[in-house]
């Protein structure tokens, strides 16, 4: 079942009302059930799968426990506890290996075979021939259960959290796999952390009626996102990127810019709408987004752009390949590896591998000219100072500071290149990540610098098919779009502190109809057109 | 009373559009051209509520 599915508008009634009405206790029962319903809806057998990753992992997990208990009443003994070192590595690695395997098994076969297929190509392409012909069925018979690269890495960080003492065990079995399974968060996340997550679905009076509304306007803002914003710009970043070739310039920069808006509204709209659900059942879900396009500098954008994965990725794979500590060069080539991981998990494709690598040259970037040309800039600075005395070395210091601190400096203007700057380089990148193949992304990057001319921009109007309703459409949109990150922003959305208030309590529900009203329009029309897409985080 | 009578104009708006809307869906409106006033008045009461909140916060 999606957000964006009619039967979902029926579900979701229903769960409140069984959570109202059920007894504290039994809640986490209740929510179980609901979430595997909500996961098993249209493929029943996905949920074995997930059956299957959340008791591998709890019982490995509860194995680690056992095994800490024992090291420490045994330690006296080395033997013993070598021993029992190596039993404890054995039951993490099988807590690693086993949901693993059945992400690399559904997710990147098909992809993995065809690398095997064109070695195999290249060395014997007759001896090869039956293989191609696997790899080939692999990749088109194996469905991809939704929603498998979240709930793994939620499985693993709690593995690893248990192996490295962070965390008790979970004696509970339903309460580890409702917090594997809690719905709103099952299919796209946010990753959620144990520590987090675990015990606010043990709080057994955690459903407040109060909570609803807040919840409510938040999972309208995620569905305006979605349906109005993402699902309407979609069709002409989906235009573009159908055509690399026919595609010029303007088409190429307008397409970029309109995709990072689409996959934003998509992603943020999702994260939204589970926050709303989550927090109508009185539990809150940690923080995904944070304006990511404001950011001055592509380190920042990665703190402000899908955080649970990149807080995932700094935990378990950045910090314990040696993350800043072991020099400088080590350091690039640890953010090399956990963006190349990155690319890899958001799919199974080359141009995937080649977004975050892509990335990952933008922080080594970063990572270089914070060490070397700051610095040496400074150094020159305060050598100029030392040599040309006080009274005339204070103002070339000045100066010479001023250079230092000219693009990480705090003024508007500098703020606003950094951050138009980092924008660019973000929507470029995103080509590689929406186009269909590397070779497309390819071709779409070399038309960049054609047809900058009226020529050019009516060829691109023309294929995107844009009308001048669809212009100032578009332009309403983004600018409501802009009022409602600003509610967000100023936490106005709070609707609890705005319904006390008179003054703001008929404009706030005029505000909510509209939304509604707008939102239901926008999801008649999708319908209608057949365009009512899954949320793009979905495939991963 | 001025509180009533905005309260009142505003649910009067509204059912006017909702009037409209469905009037303008029969007569063979696309349902793409029924989202422009949505959007345009969506946009009004977000400014108004914007502004009606910070002056309430001051």
């Amino acid at each position: 079942m999606s957000f964006t599915s009619p039967d979902f508008l029926l579900f979701l009634p229903a769960v409140l009302l069984l959570c109202r009405l059920s007894p504290a206790r039994f809640r986490w029962l209740l929510l179980l059930a609901a979430s595997y319903f909500f996961y098993m809806r249209h493929t029943p057998w996905v949920g074995l799968l997930l059956f299957g990753a959340t008791f591998v992992s709890w019982f490995c997990a509860g194995k680690i426990t056992a095994v800490q208990t024992d090291d420490a009443m045994r330690v006296t003994n080395s033997a013993a506890f070598k021993h029992f070192q190596a039993n404890k590595r054995f039951w993490l690695a099988l807590g690693i290996a086993a949901p693993l395997a059945c992400l690399f098994f559904f997710k990147y076969m098909g992809f993995f075979g065809q690398i095997v297929d064109s070695v195999f190509g290249l060395i014997a392409k007759e001896s090869s021939a039956s293989l191609r012909g696997r790899s080939v069925d692999l990749s088109r018979d194996i469905l991809l259960p939704a929603g498998i690269s979240f709930y793994t890495f939620q499985t693993l960080s709690y593995v690893i959290d248990i192996y490295r003492k962070k965390l008790t065990h979970e004696t509970h079995f339903g309460y580890y796999a409702l917090y594997v399974s809690f719905f709103p968060q099952l299919v796209a996340g946010p990753i959620e952390r144990p520590g987090n997550l675990l015990p606010q679905l043990k709080q057994e009076n955690a459903f407040y009626p109060e909570n609803l509304l807040p919840g409510f306007f938040q999972m309208l803002i995620g569905f305006f996102k979605k349906l109005v914003v993402a699902d309407y710009l979609a069709r002409f970043v989906d235009a573009s990127f159908a055509a690399p070739e026919l595609v010029q310039g303007p088409g190429v920069a307008l397409a970029a810019c309109l995709f990072a808006i689409q996959i934003y509204c998509d992603f943020s709209g999702y994260c939204d709408i589970a926050a709303g659900v989550a927090g109508m059942l009185g539990i809150r879900l940690m923080k995904n987004f944070d304006r990511p396009y404001l950011a001055g500098s592509i380190r920042e954008f990665w703190h402000r752009w899908h955080l649970s994965l990149t807080s995932w990725f700094t935990d378990y794979i950045y910090i314990p390949l040696g993350g800043s500590r072991k020099g400088i060069w080590r350091q690039i080539c640890n953010v090399l590896v956990v963006f190349f991981i990155s690319g890899l998990w958001h799919g199974a494709a080359w141009h995937y591998v080649l977004w975050g690598c892509i990335h990952g040259t933008y922080l080594t970037a970063d990572i270089l000219y914070r060490k070397f040309i700051t610095r040496h800039v400074t150094h020159v600075a305060s050598n100029l100072h030392k040599t040309r005395g006080s009274a005339i070395g204070s103002h070339k210091t000045n100066s010479d500071d001023k250079r230092t601190t000219f693009w990480h400096g705090g003024k508007s203007i500098t703020r606003l290149a950094r951050r138009l700057w980092t924008l660019i380089l973000v929507c470029f990148a995103w080509i590689f990540f929406r186009a269909q193949t590397v070779s497309d992304a390819l071709t779409m990057v070399s038309h960049l610098g054609n047809g900058w001319n009226i020529n050019g921009i009516t060829a691109t109007i023309n294929l995107m098919q844009i009308t001048p309703l669809d212009l100032g459409q578009t332009v309403l949109i983004l600018l409501i779009f802009k009022l409602l990150e600003k509610l967000e922003k100023n936490k106005m959305h709070d609707a609890r502190n705005a319904l006390r208030q008179k003054k703001t309590y008929l404009l706030q529900t005029a505000v909510i109809f509209y939304l509604i009203l707008t939102i239901i329009v926008a999801w008649l029309m999708l319908l209608s057109q057949n365009a009512a897409g899954t949320f793009l985080y979905f495939q991963f | 009373m001025k509180h009533k009578i905005f309260a009142l104009a505003t649910f009067f708006i509204a059912l006017l559009v909702v009037t409209g809307l469905f009037a303008a869906l029969v007569m063979g409106a696309t349902l793409q051209e029924l989202l422009t006033p949505l959007l345009v008045l969506l946009a009004g009461y977000l400014i108004a509520f914007l502004c009606q909140k910070k002056e309430t916060e001051k």
